[in-house]
């Protein structure tokens, strides 16, 4: 096996925290009470739901749909009833979601395998995909028929699988790619077929080599799929960052990786797509790692829209600190443990109560942040820039290229939290070229409508008084009852 | 900060040592009129007083200027630099992190211009029957500025009589100092390197160009306030350049500016001057050598 150094600028070296959890099997985590389902688990327009309360589904049963392009169908992830269609609290806000009391059956729909992949049509596998609701399972959440497209379309020559769980605490992928090897590397040839790509990597961090073990394991010394392990240095699993490591180029400046001619994606996008194929299954389920202050960390395999309180529950856990959807780094905070674990959950990280945030302190330009940033941005011009709401600077210093992989933050002595402000900012000009696409139609529906009147008004015939005198008065008496009204 | 005050601790003993006692007052009263002079603005703007000072950065400033002052500077004119340094140089331009300039460089220079002779004056020995005499940074420019070769000026008697050895040994204490920030990640290497770097190639120009009209390169990073003032001063944060390319022109041009004012100037030593100057331009230098993004 291949060792590449990061080969990015900047980065971390952190405490990896990852041995309490990547050595135990992974767990099932048993029915819920019911299973919350968010028709927005992917970067996108939701699907609009196809069931009405009262509904009884089976598992794998397509239960929201779109025509869109960038979206995919929203399956059930159990068997049971539909119990409820309303707004319901998810990490950062509450969304539409579909409520299912499960039946206690788990019976499946009808689903069919798809034999003989390799003698069809790469669009049978691209259209399983969509069909089978696979998004980026790394965390973003990227439809990924749509980069499979995208890819075919662009003539991308290389496949990148994603196993580099560069993020402190999180090992689902690790354990992943240790329980199901095989699922990896016969998706990841399933993909590379979509996408006709030439040559196809599996991508692992360097300290993960029970991984690397599992995966050389499940080639059985085959050389299609070249196996790579990534110096450990955060973040390296960064999309970017890890196109640079492999392939020398760097991503265009508001650029997709597909524009050097790489596709992306996650090692459990590719066990996704494998049982799509194999099974014709959707994604209903995934592994997510429960860790921080719990009594018994470790892997859980959990049905997507069991809530993240289940999880908790499982791993021995009253909830007296901070609960964080994601690693420490880049995840988000999560404010109700009722909220479900959705297809872009990979992490729950519970803080210990005692953890207490140091207040913040004025920048000093001391440039710690400018050393570690991974895309070289000036971070701290960024934070001045933010703060004073200089929308247009924070353009001009390519606010839109970061990450927000949260170095700069890490570093910080002064303890900004930069991240933060940068995805305030990124609201803010994304608020403010809405208001500006919204102030455009404005204006040019209000042009549109001077226009029709003043056509209206050229074409109008002058109306001449009737010739007749009790023609006339009915008119006036029209009139005047129109007033009255 | 707490590093940066531990990494002048050996420097500062030694010159008690060398010079008198005399500085440890002079450091605790630069040092209290530069907190009570924080704690009264930040009390006046309504800010969190106690939080804000245990950031020590008014303690630092006023640990600099007194040790770049000589310890026969009176009492009132470093109380005077010290107030200066928060009340004008610092807080006039929002406080901590917003300074376009140094504090203890832009006190020291106020008090260059304003009390020129009180600062001049170096005591030879110690004892109660202290004499006075130049450093050699400011015996050399007399000299020169006079006709004399440095060949001549280095046998004189009057320059055995100034011990410069003893000044080497603080430029040493100010090394260690800053090779423990370095060590500590306080400061970056490149600063000081390129600072030190400018310094000697300037020089080092100079000296090959005529070495009787020009002191060695060694003379000019040993025998002043340049190994402070690269590890100490330009080091600062706030009034220096925050990209690595930036920090490195920085430090370069502020070693050529001090070899430029000590050899052509009226100061002896440069280098409270060149960091000022630098420090007007570190918005020019952020600019221009912004890295280049990612992907453009």
């Amino acid at each position: 096996m291949k060792t590449v150094p990061a080969g990015f600028p900047g980065g971390l070296r952190l405490q990896t925290h990852k041995r309490t959890t990547s050595e135990g099997l992974s767990r099932l985590v048993p029915l819920p009470e019911r299973i919350i389902l968010p028709l927005q688990q992917h970067i996108g327009l939701p699907p609009a739901p196809l069931v009405k309360v009262g509904d009884t589904v089976l598992k794998g049963q397509v239960i929201a749909d779109s025509e869109h392009y960038v979206s995919v169908p929203l399956h059930a992830s159990t068997s049971g009833r539909v119990s409820d269609m309303d707004m319901y609290p998810v990490a950062g806000g509450r969304t539409l979601c579909i409520v299912i009391e499960p039946d206690g059956q788990d019976r499946w729909s009808d689903i069919r395998p798809t034999h003989d992949y390799q003698g069809r049509d790469p669009k049978v596998v691209h259209k399983l995909i969509r069909a089978c609701g696979i998004v980026g399972l790394g965390g973003a959440g990227f439809p990924t028929h749509v980069k499979v497209h995208e890819g075919v379309e662009n003539e991308v020559h290389t496949l990148i699988i994603n196993g580099v769980e560069c993020e402190p605490y999180i090992t689902c992928d690790d354990r992943l790619i240790r329980e199901k090897a095989e699922y990896v590397v016969a998706g990841t040839r399933m993909m590379a077929h979509a996408l006709k790509a030439g040559r196809s990597i599996i991508a692992v961090e360097e300290d993960m080599p029970e991984a690397a073990t599992a995966l050389e394991q499940a080639l059985h010394g085959t050389q299609d799929i070249e196996l790579i392990a990534v110096a450990t240095c955060y973040p390296a699993g960064g999309e970017k960052q890890l196109v640079q490591a492999l392939t020398g180029r760097e991503v265009p400046s508001g650029g997709l990786a597909i524009h050097v001619g790489v596709v992306v994606q996650n090692v459990a996008t590719a066990a996704a797509t494998y049982r799509a194929v194999t099974r014709g299954e959707p994604v209903v389920s995934r592994y997510i790692t429960v860790t921080g202050a719990v009594s018994q960390p470790g892997n859980l395999q959990v049905l997507l829209g069991s809530p993240v309180g289940d999880c908790l529950q499982m791993c021995d856990c009253d909830v007296d600190g901070r609960v964080v959807l994601g690693g420490p780094m880049m995840g988000r905070m999560l404010e109700d443990t009722a909220a479900p674990v959705t297809k872009t959950v990979n992490c729950i990280l519970v803080g210990s109560a005692a953890t207490v945030s140091t207040a913040e302190q004025p920048c000093i330009r001391c440039g710690n942040c400018v050393d570690v940033c991974p895309v070289r941005l000036m971070p701290h011009e960024l934070h001045q820039a933010a703060r004073a709401d200089d929308l247009e600077s924070l353009r001009e210093l390519h606010l839109f290229d970061c990450i927000e992989c949260g170095c700069c933050a890490y570093v910080c002595p002064s303890h900004i939290p930069l991240v933060l402000d940068y995805r305030n900012a990124k609201e803010a000009i994304a608020a403010q070229e809405r208001r500006r696409v919204g102030a455009d139609r404005a204006r040019a529906r209000f042009e549109e409508r001077n226009a029709r009147l003043h056509q209206q008004q050229q074409q109008r015939t002058p109306v001449s008084a009737p010739e007749d005198a009790a023609e006339r008065l009915e008119y006036v008496r029209q009139a005047a009852a129109r007033n009255k009204s | 900060m707490r590093d940066v005050l531990l990494g002048l601790l050996p420097g500062t003993l030694l010159a008690c040592g060398l010079f008198g006692f005399g500085l440890l007052l002079q450091l605790t009263v630069a040092v209290t009129v530069a907190v009570v002079s924080e704690a009264l603005v930040l009390r006046l703007q309504q800010r969190p007083v106690l939080t804000t000072l245990r950031d020590l950065s008014a303690v630092v400033s006023a640990g600099l200027l007194a040790l770049c002052l000589g310890p026969l500077v009176p009492l009132w004119c470093v109380a005077v630099g010290a107030a200066f340094a928060i009340l004008v140089v610092k807080q006039l331009f929002g406080g901590l992190g917003r300074n376009l300039f140094n504090p203890a460089m832009g006190a020291y220079v106020f008090l260059l211009l304003v009390f020129p002779a009180e600062l001049v004056f170096w005591p030879t020995a110690v004892g109660m029957d202290a004499i006075t005499a130049a450093t050699p940074l400011a015996y050399m420019q007399d000299g020169l500025g006079g006709m004399a070769t440095t060949a001549e000026l280095f046998a004189a008697p009057d320059y055995a009589r100034l011990e410069a050895y003893r000044f080497v040994w603080l430029s040493l204490a100010w090394l260690a100092g800053g090779v423990w920030l370095l060590w500590r990640r306080t400061i970056t290497w490149h600063i000081p390197l390129a600072m030190l770097g400018g310094l000697f190639l300037a020089a080092s120009v100079l000296y090959l160009y005529d070495d009787m009209r020009y002191p060695a390169p060694w003379f000019q990073l040993l025998m002043g306030g340049s190994l402070l003032g690269a590890f100490f001063v330009a080091t600062d944060p706030v009034s220096s350049p925050a990209s690595p390319r930036g920090r490195l022109l920085y430090g370069l041009l502020i070693g050529v500016l001090v070899c430029g004012i000590r050899s052509f100037g009226n100061y002896a030593d440069g280098v409270a001057l060149a960091v000022l100057m630098m420090n007007a331009v570190v918005p020019l230098l952020d600019a221009w050598a912004r890295p280049r993004v990612l992907g453009t």
